[in-house]
C-alpha cells in the first residue's frame, strides 16, 4: 500500500531545472533510498514533499491526501517528519525543549509532552544533555537532535536528509541500528544518503536522481548493476575515491 | 524541567517583588516618587516590547504606534465621551492588538526580517503620527488635555498631584504585564514562539505555524504597550501626536530591554531602573552639581550627553544587557 506518491513533479530555479518530471512511490512500512550525485535535486525533492517549496508541476499525495502546495507546518502535523541536511537546532533552547516543540503537536499537555520528549531524547543517547542548551552539542549530537526532533512528531513517514554524514563509523552503526528499530515500529522512511553501505543495507528500494531526472530505480542489487547508474553516480564516486 | 522550574521561580520573584515594592511610597515622595513611577512605567513598556523584540525575535522600532493608540483611545474616551479611562485602556489595548496583527501580517506575509522589519514598524508608527497630526477628529497637532472628571478617583484614574495612588496603579499594571508574559512564555504557545525565533523553517517542520505564533506575540505585546500609553495620558494629563507616536518614544520603549537584557523576563525591569536613574541622575547632577564639579552647572544638553555616554558604555561592555550578562555569569559559575 502506497504511503507517499510523488507524481511528475517539476521544479525550476531561474531557468535551472532542478527537478524534471520526477515520480516515486514509497510503500507503507518500507525504507526507500534516494541517491544521486551532488546537485541531482535530492534536497529539492525533499523540500517539495515537506512543503518548503511548491512544485511548478506535478502532485504530492500522502496517505491518500493531495498535499501539493500545503505549508510545511500542515504537512508536518499530518505525519511527515524531516531532518535537515544543514542542521537547524533551536540553539538557545535546551535539548529537551527542542524535542518538546515537536511532541507538543500530539500532546497538548505540557507535562506529558515533556515526558514523551524525554523518552525520545534518552533513546537517542542525548539524555545527559537534556537540560543543556542545544548549542553545547557536537556535530554528531546535532545530527541526533535532528532525528530526535523529527521522531518527536511521531510521524508515519520520516524524510531523512543525510543523517549519517559527518558521523564516525561506530556512531553510524548505532544510528543504522536505531533506524531499523524505528522501522520495526512501523515508521516508513525516505532517505537521502551518501554513505553507500548504509543505503544499500537499509533500503528495500532505491531511486537514483541525476540532473533532476529519475535515472533508475529498483532493489539495491538492480541499481548497483545498472550501467547508467554506474556511469552517472558510482563511477563518479570511484573517481572521487581515486582522487 | 529546567524551563518549567525557571518560570515557576519567576512567578515567586514576581510575588516577592510586588510585596517589597508596595511600601515604597512610605519612604519616597515628590521627585523621587515620580522617578519610581516612571521606572515602573518604562519597565512595563520594556517588558511588553521584549515579548515581541526579545522572545519572538521580531525587532520593533515602532512600538510608539501601540503606545500612541493606547494613549489616544484613552484621551478620546475620557475627553469626548466622559467615560472611565479604564474603558479607554481596554479599547486601546484591543485596537493596538488589531493594528499589530495588521502590521505583522503585512510584514511577515512579504517576508520582512531583521532590519527591514524594524524599518517597516518604524514607518507604520510615523504614518500614524502624520495622520494624527492632520486629523481634526483627534484635535490634530494640538492633541488632548485631559479634563478633570468627577467621581470615584479609582474609576477616573485621577489623583491629586503627588498622590502615591499613581504608584500603586502602575505597580499593579506592571505586575499584570509581567504575569501575562511569564504565563504566556511557559505555555505551549511560548515554546513555539521561542522555536520560531531560533529557526523558523525548523519550527514549521515540527508543525508550528510561524505566522500564527508571531502574530500572537505581536498582538499581546501591542496590547500591553497600549496599557502603558493609557496610563501615561492619565498621569501627565496631556497627549499630542509627537508624544504619542514620535520616534523618540519607540526608542525609549526598546531601550530598557536592550540595556537590561533582551529576551529575559527581568532584563527590561532592571534596564528601566538603570535608564531612569541614569537619566534623572545626570539631570540632577547638571542642575545642582557637587562643589568640585560646579563648572557643569547649567551647561545645556550636558545631562543628555552624560546619559548617552553611559548607555553606550552599558551596551559596549554588557552586550547581553546588565541582567542578561549577570545571569550568564552565574550560570557559568
Amino acid at each position: 500500500m502506497t504511503l507517499l506518491a510523488v507524481q511528475n513533479v517539476s521544479k525550476s530555479f531561474a531557468g535551472l531545472k532542478a527537478l524534471q518530471n520526477v515520480s516515486l512511490r514509497v510503500e507503507r512500512g518500507s525504507i526507500v533510498g534516494l541517491i544521486g550525485p551532488n546537485g541531482a535535486g535530492k534536497t529539492t525533492l525533499f523540500n517539495v514533499i515537506a512543503g518548503v517549496m511548491k512544485p511548478d508541476a506535478g502532485r504530492v499525495v500522502f496517505d491518500g491526501t493531495d498535499v501539493t502546495g500545503w505549508p510545511a507546518y500542515r504537512i508536518a502535523r499530518l505525519g511527515i517528519g524531516r531532518t535537515f541536511q544543514l542542521m537547524k537546532p533551536f540553539d538557545s533552547l535546551s535539548v529537551l525543549d527542542n524535542v518538546t516543540v515537536a511532541t507538543l503537536q500530539r500532546h497538548r499537555n505540557r507535562k506529558e509532552a515533556r515526558e514523551v520528549a524525554m523518552e525520545v531524547v534518552e533513546r537517542l543517547g542525548l539524555g545527559q544533555w537534556a537540560n543543556k542548551r542545544a548549542s553545547v552539542l557536537s556535530t554528531a549530537g546535532y545530527k541526533r537532535l535532528e532525528l530526535a526532533k523529527a521522531l518527536g512528531l511521531e510521524p508515519s513517514l520520516l524524510l531523512l536528509d543525510e543523517v549519517l554524514a559527518g558521523l564516525v563509523p561506530s556512531e553510524r552503526t548505532r544510528v543504522v541500528e536505531l533506524l531499523r528499530e524505528i522501522r520495526g515500529e512501523g515508521v516508513t522512511m525516505l532517505l537521502v544518503e551518501h554513505v553507500m553501505s548504509a543505503v544499500m543495507a537499509l533500503s528495500d528500494h532505491i531511486h537514483v536522481l541525476h540532473h533532476g531526472e529519475m535515472l533508475a530505480s529498483g532493489t539495491p542489487e538492480e541499481v548497483t548493476k545498472d550501467s547508467r547508474v554506474i556511469e552517472a553516480y558510482l563511477g563518479e564516486e570511484e573517481h572521487h575515491a581515486g582522487a | 524541567m529546567e524551563v518549567l522550574r525557571r518560570f515557576d521561580r519567576d512567578l515567586l520573584v514576581l510575588a516577592a517583588g510586588v510585596l517589597v515594592l508596595i511600601p515604597v511610597p512610605l519612604f519616597l515622595s515628590g521627585f523621587l516618587l515620580e522617578v519610581a513611577i516612571q521606572t515602573l512605567l518604562f519597565g512595563l513598556l520594556g517588558v511588553a516590547w521584549n515579548l515581541m523584540g526579545g522572545f519572538a525575535g521580531q525587532f520593533s522600532f515602532g512600538h510608539a504606534a501601540f503606545f500612541g493608540i493606547g494613549a489616544y483611545a484613552t484621551a478620546v474616551v475620557v475627553t469626548d465621551y466622559g467615560l472611565s479611562p479604564w474603558i479607554g485602556m481596554l479599547l486601546g489595548a484591543a485596537l493596538a492588538a488589531a493594528f499589530g496583527v495588521l502590521v505583522g501580517f503585512l510584514s511577515f506575509r512579504y517576508g520582512l526580517k531583521g532590519v527591514f522589519f524594524a524599518l517597516a514598524t518604524f514607518a507604520f508608527a510615523e504614518m500614524l503620527r502624520l495622520i494624527f497630526r492632520s486629523l481634526e477628529a483627534v484635535n490634530a497637532a494640538r492633541g488632548f488635555n485631559i479634563p478633570i472628571q468627577s467621581g470615584n478617583p479609582w474609576l477616573t484614574l485621577q489623583f491629586p498631584q503627588g498622590s502615591p495612588n499613581y504608584y500603586y496603579v502602575i505597580l499593579a499594571l506592571l505586575a499584570l504585564t509581567l504575569l501575562v508574559v511569564i504565563l504566556l512564555m511557559r505555555s505551549r504557545a511560548g515554546t513555539f514562539i521561542l522555536s520560531i525565533r531560533e529557526n523558523e523553517d525548523a519550527a514549521a517542520a515540527l508543525g508550528v505555524n510561524p505566522m500564527r505564533y508571531k502574530l500572537l506575540a505581536v498582538a499581546v505585546s501591542a496590547a500591553l504597550t497600549a496599557i502603558g500609553g493609557a496610563f501615561y495620558v492619565q498621569y501627565f494629563f496631556f497627549i499630542d501626536p509627537d508624544l504619542a507616536f514620535g520616534a523618540g518614544v519607540s526608542i525609549q520603549i526598546l531601550l530598557p530591554a536592550i540595556v537590561g537584557g533582551i529576551g529575559t523576563i527581568w532584563g527590561p525591569v532592571v534596564g528601566a531602573l538603570i535608564i531612569i536613574v541614569l537619566g534623572q541622575g545626570s539631570t540632577a547632577l547638571v542642575r545642582t552639581p557637587p562643589p568640585f564639579l560646579d563648572v557643569l552647572q547649567g551647561v545645556s544638553g550636558l545631562d543628555v550627553a552624560i546619559y548617552g555616554a553611559l548607555i553606550v558604555l552599558v551596551v559596549l561592555f554588557l552586550p547581553r544587557g546588565v541582567f542578561g550578562t549577570l545571569r550568564e555569569r552565574l550560570r557559568a559559575a
